[in-house]
């Protein structure tokens, strides 16, 4: 199977193309970056973005909401493209990538995307990225909302259907868009832009996605060249990802990273282990647990026995989600490092009085390890769960403490809602960006603040005109500012 | 002495003597009659391992071959120490940064047991001359410098019981003394002094070699010369395919590929497992021999049951000179095992690391090294 690893406009694909073999039954087609290409579709493309400019907001608002509702469509054929070749790039079955892409799509409608504009540049701000618009706050004021020429970003691979996101957030500031696609899932990104086309040519002949090896001979001419020309950065990735871009990205272009962040679930005292446990059974099989979004562990209120019937509960909803909707398929390596981390939980569960819940097969589809355990155990993810007892809601916040930073969600399980409203606020104060009930946490809206930031309102620059009112004197001058234009200059 | 004492002491004895007696003398009755006093002796002592095999209902006397294996990654979570006492060594995994190293504890009579392997292992794959016949040069540093370094310790062995006036380690505090090893290579080039037997970890090897293609030099060493190079050829700053490995040994050194000798070393083993070319003379085909104490199986990572002969899986080794530390040990290396050779030999191919996280072992600790010395 032959598929498309890069989108460029029309216009812009007289290059070069290479052909490479990504797994053992797919080839990938994209279009052979080098530096000096890179450095002149940068410029085309940040030039074109004076073509936005002249857009208003609500022609954009309604592409993208366009184009969400074509990939909700069953018969699009770029998500029916999708479908046949993401699970065969990722791993990820075929039910979970339909999933990923109505869940993804389905907050990307014209609610949200008008909600994230309002929420993070106010309800005038929206209207000051078309002009500039009165300030309710301050009278003879008025603001103009300007986004970056072009945004640039590098993606990560751990969620199917996701790379849109920053597009839509690069559109919605009439900024041109471009790309470079993870290397181990580059197809849906081109997929993604190849609607826009469709819908929007103008919109989408200020976008572009790209995809190239690491560790070419020219890997650095190639980096310098992608960066250099960027008015914004948006990065996904690990670590060390995230360390290389900050030092590589010019200093005054601004930077949101997605990195590595965690989420965990709370099962406070009281709640029934049969309310909460299909909630949390979704919550670690929706994207098989590789989103920052996904629970690493269940704190429960109580001892080791409480926390025994949250996890019995929790297998067997795992076993049934799991028949619903399959796992990835595990590469040798995901199993061998499944299976090492299985033993080693058995004996630490053994000797602690907890247990290892599997499936009945013995196979490595889901696990839940009940015991006793200091912090938050991470996760070798694919469904793979702690749930540690805990005495109260202090022993919880107490061992977050360490962890201020990394902390992404919480699925929260409380009786009481006082309790509730308490718990939040320290959560919060910790370094918590989203709070939900089980179930949810797979699936936050756009207008979620993603990692505790406004991710569109962090690239917007302001411009205010502000006009002195009739008979507003300046206080030094002691007459009005205007009278002064023209003297002595 | 204790009853444990006495019981240790006996096993030691017998292993030691089975180890170091004729290959021919081990038979399928053999190694079960002693794996099962090893697993014995060993699950009970071992806590986490006792666990887990209560966990799994894995009956107190069930037979050697059912006792589940210890994952590697348990060696960097526990102490897998069978005692008495406390381990005199703890050798260590030259893990990663961030994580725990794996430790593999011994004392003077898992070191007794080890030494065994090493040397009737040695005397059969490497260097199979009844006599010293080589002088052995290490391209590794010496246990002084790396006490924890299991690799190091075999190699010292090696030096003392196999080498030739004039074997020594040639990697110390300040890296490895290039100009001596160039002098050597020269002088035994030249028919000054007797033949070579080069050691040491693989990425070492890749370095020096780097080295010579830089300078444009090439050694001819004399007949009888060998290599043996330890750990894989993945690592951080190359990797290096195996055919490319051994044509540069021919090409830079003179070593025909039969020469040359690739041993799988885990800390976590206390033998090691080595190529067959130099024992068969012959550079095919080449595949890892299990001595007759060791087993080596190959199993499916999902169920972790044995796959069938070519068909690639984990590998799993029982080792029975792992006298105080687990003898059962499941890996994260990817194989196949291969048909049976003449009297049952086990023999198997290692295809890398499953779980390919960067270098391993011994050959990052080397690159390291190189690194310092600017390689």
């Amino acid at each position: 199977m032959r598929v498309a690893g890069s989108w460029l406009p029309p216009d812009l694909r007289g290059g070069p193309t290479e052909v490479v073999r990504l797994t053992d039954n797919i080839e990938l087609e994209r279009a052979r970056v080098e530096p000096s290409r890179l450095v002149t579709l940068s410029r085309t493309l940040r030039e074109r973005a004076q073509t936005l400019r002249r857009r208003p907001i609500a022609e954009l608002v309604e592409v993208l909401d366009a184009a969400a509702a074509a990939w909700l469509d069953p018969s699009d054929p770029n998500r029916q493209r999708a479908l046949e070749v993401l699970p065969a790039i990722t791993g990820f079955s075929p039910e979970m990538v339909a999933l990923s892409i109505d869940l993804e799509m389905r907050s990307s409608r014209a609610d949200d995307l008008w909600g994230v504009l309002r929420s993070e540049l106010g309800p005038a701000g929206v209207g000051a990225l078309d002009a500039f618009v009165p300030c309710p706050h301050r009278p003879g004021r008025r603001i103009r909302a300007l986004g970056p020429r072009l945004t640039g970003a590098v993606f990560s691979s751990n969620i199917p259907a996701l790379p849109h996101l920053s597009v839509m957030r690069a559109l919605l500031l009439k900024s041109a868009f471009l790309g470079r696609s993870a290397s181990a899932e580059p197809a849906f990104l081109p997929l993604y832009l190849d609607t826009l086309h469709r819908l929007d040519p103008e919109v989408a002949a200020c976008c572009a996605a790209l995809s190239w090896d690491r560790g070419r001979a020219d890997q650095d001419g190639l980096e310098k060249a992608f960066l250099n020309d960027l008015d914004a950065f948006v990065g996904w990735g690990g670590r060390d990802a995230e360390r290389q871009y900050r030092s590589a990205v010019p200093g005054a272009v601004p930077v949101v990273f997605h990195g590595h962040r965690v989420g965990f679930a709370w099962v406070g005292a009281g709640v029934s282990p049969a309310a909460v446990s299909d909630g949390l059974a979704r919550d670690l099989c929706i994207f098989d647990q590789h989103a920052c979004l996904s629970p690493h562990v269940v704190f429960v209120e109580g001892d080791l026995g409480r926390a025994q019937q949250v996890g019995l509960a929790l297998a067997r909803s795992l076993d049934v989600l799991t028949a619903e909707l399959p796992p990835r398929r595990a590469s040798m390596g995901r199993l061998a490092a499944l299976a090492q981390h299985r033993m080693v939980a058995e004996m630490d569960a053994a000797m602690s009085g907890g247990a290892v819940l599997r499936p009945e097969d013995g196979g490595p589809w889901w696990t839940v390890v009940v015991r006793p355990a200091e912090g938050l155990p991470a996760s070798p993810l694919d469904r793979w769960v702690t749930v540690v007892p805990l005495k109260d809601a202090a022993a919880l916040l107490g061992r977050l403490r360490p962890l201020h930073g990394l902390l992404q969600n919480a699925a929260l399980a409380v009786k009481e809602a006082i309790e509730a409203d308490a718990l939040r606020e320290e959560l919060a104060l910790l370094g918590v960006s989203r709070m939900c009930p089980p179930g949810a946490m797979a699936t936050p809206s756009m207008v979620w603040h993603h990692d505790g930031k406004a991710c569109v309102g962090a690239f917007v620059r302001w411009a205010d005109v502000e006009s002195v009112a009739p008979g507003e004197v300046c206080p030094l001058l002691d007459r009005p500012p205007w009278s002064t234009r023209g003297e002595g200059t | 002495m204790t009853a444990s004492d006495a019981l240790l002491d006996a096993l030691a004895t017998d292993l030691c003597a089975a180890i170091e007696g004729p290959a021919d003398a081990w038979s399928p009755a053999r190694f079960d009659h002693l794996a099962d006093r090893l697993a014995a002796f060993q699950r009970s002592r071992i806590t986490p391992w006792q666990a887990l095999l209560r966990a799994r209902n894995i009956a107190d006397n069930a037979p050697w071959y059912a006792i589940l294996p210890v994952p590697t990654l348990a060696f960097r979570r526990f102490l897998m120490w069978a005692g008495p006492g406390s381990p005199s060594h703890i050798f260590q995994t030259s893990g990663t940064s961030g994580h725990t190293p794996g430790r593999a504890p011994m004392g003077a009579h898992g070191l007794r047991v080890m030494a065994a392997s090493i040397r009737a292992n040695a005397r059969r794959m490497l260097l199979v001359e009844d006599a010293p016949a080589t002088r052995i040069l290490v391209l590794a540093p010496p246990p002084a410098l790396a006490p924890t370094m299991i690799m190091a310790h075999g190699m010292a062995q090696l030096v003392d019981e196999h080498g030739l006036p004039g074997s020594r380690f040639l990697v110390g505090q300040q890296g490895l003394d290039r100009a001596a090893l160039m002098g050597e290579l020269a002088a035994a080039s030249q028919g000054q002094g007797p033949p070579l037997t080069l050691i040491g970890a693989s990425f070492g090897f890749v370095h020096l070699l780097d080295g010579l293609a830089e300078a444009g030099v090439c050694f001819e060493l004399p007949e009888g010369s060998r290599l043996m190079h330890a750990g894989g050829f993945k690592g951080r700053s190359r990797t290096v395919a195996e055919d490319d490995l051994l044509k540069a040994f021919h090409e830079r050194l003179g070593l025909p590929a039969h020469r040359c000798v690739n041993l799988l070393g885990m800390t976590e083993l206390a033998s090691q497992l080595y190529d067959n070319v130099l024992r068969d003379g012959s550079a095919e085909p080449r595949f890892k021999v299990c001595p007759p104490w060791v087993r080596t199986e190959v199993v499916d990572p999902a169920t972790l049951d044995p796959v069938p002969v070519a068909t690639r899986g984990l590998l799993r080794h029982t080792d029975l000179a792992n006298l105080t530390h687990p003898f059962r040990i499941q890996t994260d290396d990817l194989g196949e095992r291969l048909p049976d050779g003449p009297g049952g030999e086990v023999r198997f191919r290692v295809h890398g690391r499953a779980t390919a996280d960067g270098s391993r072992g011994c050959s990052l600790t080397a690159e390291g090294w190189a690194e310092g010395t600017g390689g």
